[in-house]
């Protein structure tokens, strides 16, 4: 993109790398319910994983998602008779993620998304500040 | 006694303006044509990533961070070229 507005893709790197994080929480918390036989893996709780990207901006780095990691899948076994899912002991497997885990990271990848779009505005005020210089 | 006043040193050679001259006569017309391209171009590609992102493609924050490029841009260009031709318009203006 262009190179005259560097803080402003950076930004954007980080507001992409925030939603990518939100999106994985979403995921965790929409599964956090699934259930599954016995002798499979259960649901892992996803993560991204975030890496510098040079590519992005001149002076500064942007981030990237380099690739969205799984959790643990082992899960817990919890008795549910009534389950299909479940086995001659009437168990199922459940995947291990905490709600209140997942609400603590969905406010810091919340928080990380305001500050990028916060850092974005303010460059974009600096730039038109520095218009005003001619007049 | 009063020290010899030491003579006065040739004025350095003025500076060649930087592009204008080696445009080949196009000078501010050429430097204005380029900057519109380039905001034509970048404005293209605003519209490009908003109707990506109206269509389901793409993140609706990439279109709105080059729709701001693509705005600042424009201000960065009209505001040169402001200036450009107040600084014509006062030259044409001098009264001899």
């Amino acid at each position: 993109m262009s190179g005259l507005f560097g803080t402003l893709d950076i930004s954007g790197s980080g507001i992409g790398a925030a939603q990518a994080w939100l999106d994985t929480i979403s995921g965790n918390i929409a599964n956090m319910d699934d259930t599954g036989p016995t002798d499979e893996a259960a649901y892992g709780a996803q993560a991204p994983v975030l890496v510098p990207d040079a590519s992005v901006g001149q002076v500064g780095d942007g981030v990237t998602v380099a690739a969205v990691v799984e959790g643990d899948t082992t899960g817990t076994v919890e008795y549910d008779p009534t389950n299909p899912e479940a086995n001659a002991q009437g168990e199922v497997r459940v995947p291990d993620i905490q709600l209140g885990a997942q609400m603590v990271n969905m406010i810091q990848a919340q928080t990380d998304y305001q500050a990028n779009t916060s850092a974005l505005a303010d460059a974009k005020t600096a730039y038109q500040s520095a218009l005003t210089l001619g007049t | 006694m009063i020290p010899a006043i030491p003579p006065i040193q040739p004025l350095p050679p003025a500076p060649t303006g930087g592009g204008s001259s080696a445009a080949g006569g196009g000078g501010f017309s050429q430097s204005v044509t380029n900057a519109i391209n380039q905001v034509q171009q970048s404005q293209t590609t605003a519209s490009t990533a908003e109707a990506q992102a109206a269509a389901g493609q793409g993140s609706v924050t990439d279109a709105l961070i080059t729709a701001s490029e693509a705005s600042l841009e424009t201000q960065v260009t009209v505001a040169l070229v402001d200036k450009g031709v107040a600084a014509f318009t006062d030259i044409m203006n001098m009264q001899f």
